[in-house]
């Protein structure tokens, strides 16, 4: 919309204006439109009254300017065929009473005019309804034409109509509009050359159409609201039966988004046999069998986890024993031969894995119980991140990583539970130096009034497309093929995750091959609180852009459980 | 959707604007009009000179006389175009045209621009073409003619207060057109003589018939004559339609309801006014634009009492003392006297009998002693009359019948006689005559006669001509006031009727003396000869049978006393002889018995 370029400088100032005038008027109609364009899209029964309205106008109006005009033509037609009888009398007799003059001289003659005029006048039944005769010569001037009722017909009579008939010698007629003293009316003006023996003259008989123009504006007032009444009534039928069909739908559609809310004993009501009651009928059995399913499935999914429970504990107190007995073979190792000994320090490796494990899945299956409590104080982080870099040192210093901290200079007060969050901090560290290859680890801390962030950058191989919301499953693991004693237990992200929803955060994934990886944890300051947004971006900056204060506005990634 | 609505708004307003009758359309032809139909006759009208047709002023005299002849609304105008142009716009002349009778030849003095008329004043004739005698008086006109600077011709400078139509030009110009009212007892059409313009058209002249019918018959014929009923007027023209039929449209107080007569007399009115031009075409009577009826034929005829179907009338005259029948050309002429029987028919010195339906009225003039008596009788066809006798003082003149108001019956019959130089009127139903008081009338009635329609009646009073109407009063008859009549003969001693509008006169030439009978139209219009000169002796009787009225001329027989001596006035006198009369002489004939005092079988 904006003005061409070549045109000169004021026309486009002038235009200027125009273009936002237009703009905001079609803003305007587009925001007044708004609702009724919503309702168009989301209602079938709106759409279909609207287009039955439409189509129904189309045709009503159609057929009732049909029915309209063709009255109107019938109206017309029935008063020329009596105007043309009537006149066909009178001129005959205007000319039977002109024979007796031969001069258009004659003294007589306007007499005789005038005569006839009246007469003709007085022995009309259109007389009263305000008919007008007139007599004329129109090539004779000094020849004075009679009108009676004296008005002037100037406006009536048009020059089109004077030539035929005065002319070309014919009968013809016309309607035409004009007010001759008794309001404007349409008058069907009727002409007959009236032959005598001198010449010719005109006789013209205009008759008000006042009773055909009123019968045919009743008529059209009629058609007009038989067909509005008719339109509104298919209108009101195309909406009720839209209802009929839409209503059960739209329970269906009702009770499948409660259905899908979990409410799995929600069911459609079954009403006859028709195809909608064999609708809900289906419906109903599929949220039965989906309900059942669902059962099954959570009771299995229950089962599977009290098992981890139960099993874990089960596993507890002879692992206890058997951590005994491997202690005091590991002290005793120097007194056994070699081999021995290290099988004493395999077992004992081993036996720490097996007891972190052990310890993950009682954590992990606390969280699926739902018996995992936030013990939520308020804390500042900035010492937390510390403690965690601190006790990674040793792994750190193994790794040959450097552990870069980025935190604020002010402490970051947030309610959470330090254990977890440490937990949650020491497993990202933890997971980045093993990951980094060498490469240095950045740890950044940012919060803004309502939440507190904390990305772990590594630059070691990266993360795949679509592996950032693999990363998060129990077991899950990059390379297959890669030594389970590389890593820790395969649940430690899982329980991260589940820590981080405890609390009402986010913990993020993102990775790029080559690149590295980034995983941003975000806490909300106060415990309750929904998190609207992050303060530290997830992707990390390209190089030569500022990092902080540019807050993210993607939607969260949701993890799956 | 918008754009849906949008389309639903423009066909609701393409509707609403496309139903209904259309403000306008174009012109739709239809095809041709009506045609014109035939042409109708020629004019045959005379064409009057025009002011610059001389420059002798004697013949400029007779042309200006002219000028006022033909259409009545353009009278003044040709008038005005012959004075000088100063005078035009002044000259505002009275209503109607005085018709005059030049006495002799203008007087013009030569090298003089005057020239005296003198004239004797006819009438005026006024727009319905109605001749107003006026009291026949001779005038003076002085004309001044002279010729005015810059133009041609001469002019009349100092013009008459009046138009001035001569006679002649009267005769020439017009046609005396009779148009009939019915009479008071709606027994008989009675004629009302009018003047129609040569120069209106043949095709306009039934138009202004029916306007004179409108307007009702002349002012003097009023009380003989009735009007047609009250409020009826001419709807349009009357024009010959293109079928031929002469078409007449009337409103409807024309033809009153309660009268089933009313339409035949009105049509028979018509048909008589209208004579001349139904002589090939048929009348088509419409009231109120209704078609009542189209007649042709002459079924009309015998509404007109003064038509007759029989050419050649009865006649009878007085051989020694008693009627006796005339041979004529045709009729029975052995048949008897009609209701006098032989011991009546003695002494008899004049009589008249008329009929009426199966009536027959006689009414006879009888010697007793050395006066005489009038006897009365009624008979029915065939059959002798019984008669009753009243005395009349001194000369007692001829009888003549009058009105029968309820014609037909023996009391139907009235009649007219004089006596002493009085006028009496006497009944058919046996009582005495009664002396007529004929208000403002003149003194010294010599002869009276009664016209065919019964209502109009000649009286010679003081040797002078006077014409009214008679109507039936109670007892006896009526006479409307006289109206004198300039004629060219003076002292005047008999009048019959010649016509329906004409009378005879016998008088006294006044430039030779002698005695002359001549025609004279009752409006004193037109007088012609009938017999130029019959030397000394006085007419003393005058007997015509009037023409009929659908042959044009004058009377067919006409009879006349001189000296005691009855003549037929034939191409000349022809002196009636007892070869004359019917049947067998009287035994004792002898010179004095001649025929006397003829008469007709009215």
């Amino acid at each position: 919309m904006r003005a061409p370029s070549w045109l000169p400088e004021p026309v486009r100032r002038v235009l200027r204006p125009v273009r936002r005038l237009w703009r905001t008027g079609a803003l305007r109609t587009r925001r007044s439109t708004v609702v009724a364009r919503r309702a168009w899209r989301r209602s079938l029964q709106v759409r279909v009254v609207t287009i039955t309205l439409v189509s129904s106008s189309l045709l009503v109006g159609a057929f009732g300017l049909f029915v309209a005009t063709r009255s109107a033509d019938i109206l017309l037609s029935r008063a020329t065929a009596d105007v043309e009888a009537r006149l066909d009398s009178k001129a005959q007799y205007a000319t039977t009473q002109l024979r007796v003059h031969r001069q258009v001289f004659d003294a007589r003659l306007p007499t005789t005019l005038s005569d006839i005029v009246q007469s003709l006048s007085e022995g009309d039944p259109g007389q009263s309804g305000g008919a007008v005769v007139t007599l004329r010569g129109e090539q004779y001037p000094n020849l004075r034409p009679v009108t009676l009722p004296a008005v002037d017909t100037s406006e009536v009579i048009s020059p089109e109509l004077v030539r035929a008939i005065a002319e070309r010698g014919e009968v013809a007629w016309q309607v035409r509009t004009a007010d001759l003293g008794e309001g404007r009316q349409k008058y069907l003006v009727y002409g007959s050359p009236v032959p005598t023996r001198f010449g010719q003259l005109q006789l013209y008989y205009l008759v008000p159409l006042t009773t055909e123009d009123s019968a045919a504006n009743e008529i059209r007032t009629t058609v007009l609201i038989t067909g509005l009444v008719l339109v509104l009534l298919l209108g009101i039928l195309a909406a009720l039966v839209t209802r009929l069909v839409v209503q059960p739908v739209r329970v269906a559609a009702r009770t499948a988004q409660r259905l899908s809310a979990g409410l799995l004993d929600q069911r459609m009501k079954v009403d006859g046999e028709d195809d909608l009651a064999r609708l809900a009928a289906s419906f109903n059995q599929m949220a039965e069998n989906l309900q059942r399913q669902i059962v099954r499935l959570e009771e299995m999914s229950r089962l599977q986890r009290r098992f981890t429970s139960d099993v874990s504990h089960e596993l507890r107190t002879p692992l206890t024993t058997v951590r005994m007995a491997a202690d005091l073979i590991f002290a005793e190792r120097d007194d056994f031969d070699p081999a021995v000994a290290r099988s004493a320090e395999l077992l004992q490796a081993e036996l720490d894995r097996f007891e972190d494990l052990l310890t993950d899945l009682l954590e992990i299956s606390r969280f699926d119980a739902g018996f995992a409590i936030l013990d939520a104080e308020p804390t500042d982080l900035v010492p937390v991140v510390g403690r965690v870099v601190e006790r990674l040192e040793g792994l750190a210093e193994r790794a040959g990583v450097v552990v870069e901290q980025r935190l604020p200079a002010e402490p970051v007060i947030a309610e959470v539970d330090p254990r977890r969050v440490e937990r949650v901090l020491r497993n990202l560290v933890g997971n980045a130096v093993e990951h980094s290859e060498g490469r240095p680890v950045i740890i950044t801390m940012a919060c803004d009034d309502a939440a507190v962030a904390v990305t772990v950058r590594d630059h070691g191989v990266g993360l795949k497309p679509g592996e950032e919301k693999l990363v998060f499953n129990r077991f899950w693991r990059a390379d297959p093929s890669r030594a389970r004693q590389t890593g820790g237990t395969g649940l430690g992200l899982s329980i991260s995750v589940e820590d981080a929803r405890l609390h009402g955060g986010w913990l993020e994934a993102w990775g790029s091959p080559g690149e590295g990886a980034v995983f941003r944890l975000t806490l909300p300051l106060r415990a309750g609180d929904r998190l609207a947004s992050s303060p530290l971006r997830l992707e990390p900056v390209p190089a030569g852009q500022t990092e902080p204060g540019d807050r993210t506005e993607d939607a969260p990634v949701e993890v799956a459980p | 959707m918008r754009a849906a609505h949008s389309f639903a708004a423009l066909l609701l307003a393409a509707s609403l604007g496309a139903c209904g009758l259309p403000d306008r359309t174009a012109v739709v032809p239809r095809g041709p009009g009506p045609s014109p139909g035939i042409g109708g006759g020629v004019d045959t009208a005379p064409v009057r000179k025009s002011r610059g047709a001389t420059t002798d002023r004697a013949t400029f005299v007779d042309n200006f006389l002219q000028a006022a002849a033909g259409e009545p609304q353009a009278a003044a105008d040709r008038v005005r175009d012959f004075l000088s142009p100063p005078l035009r716009n002044g000259f505002k002349p009275t209503e109607g045209i005085a018709v005059v009778r030049l006495l002799e030849r203008p007087l013009i003095n030569p090298g003089s621009s005057e020239a005296v008329l003198r004239v004797q004043q006819i009438g005026v004739l006024g727009r319905t073409g109605i001749l107003e005698p006026s009291t026949p008086q001779l005038r003076e006109y002085r004309l001044v003619i002279a010729e005015v600077e810059g133009q041609t011709g001469l002019f009349v400078t100092t013009p008459p207060p009046v138009m001035l139509m001569s006679d002649t030009a009267l005769e020439l110009f017009y046609e005396r057109r009779p148009i009939y009212f019915w009479n008071a007892e709606n027994t008989g059409l009675v004629p009302d003589v009018r003047y129609m313009p040569l120069e209106t058209s043949p095709d306009l002249q039934p138009t202004e018939v029916l306007t004179w019918l409108v307007a009702g018959p002349a002012p003097w014929l009023l009380g003989a004559a009735q009007p047609l009923p009250e409020g009826t007027d001419k709807i349009g023209n009357a024009p010959v339609a293109a079928d031929g039929t002469l078409q007449i449209n009337l409103t409807g107080p024309a033809v009153p309801d309660n009268d089933p007569q009313a339409l035949d007399r009105l049509r028979w009115q018509l048909q008589w006014s209208l004579r001349t031009h139904l002589t090939s075409a048929a009348l088509e009577l419409k009231i109120d634009h209704q078609v009542r009826g189209t007649f042709r034929g002459t079924d009309y005829l015998p509404a007109n009492p003064a038509w007759r179907p029989v050419g050649l009338p009865e006649r009878f005259c007085v051989v020694g003392g008693r009627i006796r029948r005339m041979t004529t050309a045709a009729g029975n002429q052995a048949a008897p006297v009609p209701a006098v029987d032989d011991a009546t028919n003695r002494t008899i010195r004049s009589a008249a009998l008329a009929t009426g339906g199966p009536t027959t009225y006689a009414a006879l003039v009888v010697a007793e002693g050395r006066g005489s008596v009038l006897r009365v009788g009624t008979a029915a066809a065939g059959a002798a009359a019984s008669f009753s006798r009243a005395a009349l003082p001194g000369t007692v003149g001829r009888p003549v019948w009058a009105v029968t108001p309820d014609a037909g019956t023996p009391t139907g019959g009235a009649g007219l006689v004089v006596a002493n130089g009085r006028l009496w009127s006497f009944t058919s139903n046996g009582a005495d005559p009664r002396l007529i008081d004929w208000q403002n009338g003149p003194a010294g009635v010599g002869d009276v006669a009664v016209a065919p329609d019964g209502r109009r009646v000649a009286v010679l009073a003081g040797g002078r001509l006077y014409v009214t109407v008679v109507t039936p009063g109670e007892g006896g008859l009526r006479l409307g006031p006289p109206r004198l009549i300039g004629t060219v003969l003076r002292e005047l001693t008999a009048v019959d009727w010649g016509s329906e509008q004409s009378v005879l006169l016998a008088g006294v030439r006044p430039d030779s003396g002698r005695v002359a009978i001549m025609d004279v139209t009752i409006d004193g219009a037109a007088q012609s000869d009938r017999l130029a000169d019959l030397g000394e002796p006085r007419v003393t009787y005058l007997a015509a049978y009037p023409a009929n009225p659908v042959n044009s001329g004058g009377a067919d027989v006409v009879s006349y006393m001189a000296d005691g001596i009855a003549y037929d006035a034939n191409s000349g006198p022809q002196r009636l002889t007892l070869a004359d009369v019917a049947g067998p002489l009287p035994s004792a004939g002898g010179a004095a018995d001649t025929p006397t005092a003829p008469f007709f079988l009215g």
